[in-house]
């Protein structure tokens, strides 16, 4: 499913006007701190309304200025992994997972939970509350539930930000495999190159409010070195 | 001795304060996490109660709702009478003096709680009132129960407003803070004591109560 996302958003002196296209697979939105990566993965997800243009899932629209379409968040079916997890701190990792379920009966749900564990590696943490959990073991939490409710698309804002750089390598492996296992699109917000280089398919390169390029990974990434090369710093 | 004052208190504090929840909690949820036109004016109207002198808000509630004023007919359709000097007019007094300490505190609640935990949830597919139902309002909760307790024990010594609006009816409209004031004045003292005291207490339990759900919050 290719997603096309077309937005304009003007928020106090910043200007975001960003066009792109990504593919099925993993993409991500790479770019400096306050390019606007956060801020388009917010539009896309219906959290903040653009100013303008179009967000599109394959042949679904969720939002169309011109064609007065704008979705409410809840019927975007885009799961979302937040910067800090957001997970609800009065709930424990299985009713964090659950929360999204709550249109199956009780058995269904804690079967899927269960599922969702085990796929995230966290089978026998269904009771720990988050701030008993580490980092890692948060983020893993926060991307079982966003998954739940079986998605169309996945958004991670730097999901490996707050996490320790040496299990940062075995996370990306096993986001890699989840990806693979649901077959989930995803779109991540990094500002990490490593990130970049071990995780994604497609690379949209930010700049100040604008995207400067789009491409295969190794395409973008070599273009970069070899621009590096020819006008070092 | 008689208790009939302080019975007739804690029933209106305990109406004013649930008519107080269901008005108070979503006001202070609006004036948290909307803007709308007015906020302001709506923000000062909340809050004026507080500060006002309990004769102006008597008087104030006496001149709209009394028997000349223009809710007065909305009341006598709907009742079959005025509402001036009736237990519920002590209701009312209670409830526009003490709702100001609910919204205040649940406000306060509502901004301190990151918005990514409602942002999170609608991405999971609720509807607004789930959402403050299951997260909003659990993870608020401190604030809204130190609002509701502010409120009880605001309401439950209520006094100016509801002499002016339900009058001084024994029996009938006769509050605890206004039999206390009505003991004082004929000189029966010890009645005037033993209320007093009896008002403080249920006054300070609400306010121990409040002070254990601070504590005995899990997060």
């Amino acid at each position: 499913m290719i997603v096309t996302v077309d937005v304009q958003r003007t928020l106090g002196p910043f200007h975001l006007n960003v066009t792109f296209a990504a593919p099925a697979g993993i993409t991500a939105l790479f770019g400096p701190s306050g390019s606007g990566k956060t801020l388009t993965l917010r539009c896309i997800t219906g959290l903040l309304t653009p100013d303008g243009g179009r967000v599109a899932l394959g042949q679904r629209v969720l939002y169309d200025r011109s064609a007065g379409v704008d979705l409410a968040t809840r019927d975007r079916h885009i799961g979302y992994v937040f910067q800090h997890y957001a997970l609800f701190p009065h709930l424990n990792a299985a009713a964090n997972i659950g929360y999204g379920l709550h249109e199956l009966s009780p058995a269904d749900r804690s079967a899927r939970v269960k599922e969702l564990l085990e796929m995230v590696g966290l089978t026998g943490f269904a009771d720990r509350h988050p701030q008993q959990l580490s980092g890692g073991q948060q983020q893993r939490v926060a991307l079982a539930r966003a998954l739940a409710p079986g998605p169309d698309l996945i958004l991670l804002d730097e999901p490996f930000a707050a996490i320790d750089s040496f299990v940062r390598d075995h996370l990306r492996e096993q986001l890699r495999a989840i990806h693979a296992r649901t077959e989930v699109p995803m779109i991540l917000v990094t500002h990490d190159v490593d990130d970049v280089r071990r995780l994604a398919d497609t690379v949209v390169l930010y700049g100040h409010g604008t995207v400067l390029e789009v491409g295969a990974t190794s395409d973008v990434l070599a273009r970069r070195e070899a621009q590096a090369q020819a006008y070092p710093a | 001795m008689d208790l009939t004052p302080l019975a007739l208190s804690l029933r209106v504090a305990a109406l004013a304060t649930a008519l107080a929840i269901g008005v108070g909690v979503p006001l202070a949820w609006l004036l948290a996490r909307k803007s709308f036109p007015g906020r302001d004016v709506v923000s000062v109207l909340v809050v004026l109660p507080m500060v006002l002198p309990p004769t102006v808000l008597g008087y104030g509630l006496l001149v709209l709702l009394g028997r000349q004023g223009p809710v007065d007919p909305v009341i006598r359709a709907l009742f079959g009478e005025g509402l001036v000097f009736t237990p519920a007019a002590a209701v009312v007094a209670a409830f526009v003096a003490a709702t100001p300490f609910l919204v205040r505190a649940a406000q306060g609640g509502f901004e301190q709680l990151d918005v990514a935990y409602e942002e999170a949830a609608r991405t999971l597919g609720r509807r607004e009132f789930a959402v403050f139902l299951t997260v909003t309002a659990p993870l608020a909760w401190r604030g809204i129960a130190a609002g509701i307790a502010l409120c009880f024990a605001r309401a439950i010594g209520e006094f100016g407003a509801t002499l002016m609006l339900a009058g001084n009816i024994p029996g009938r409209t006769q509050t605890a803070s206004v039999a206390i004031y009505d003991a004082v004045q004929a000189g029966r003292i010890e009645q005037a004591t033993s209320l007093a005291l009896a008002l403080a207490t249920v006054a300070g339990a609400a306010l121990l109560l409040l002070a254990r759900v601070g504590r005995g919050a899990r997060w």
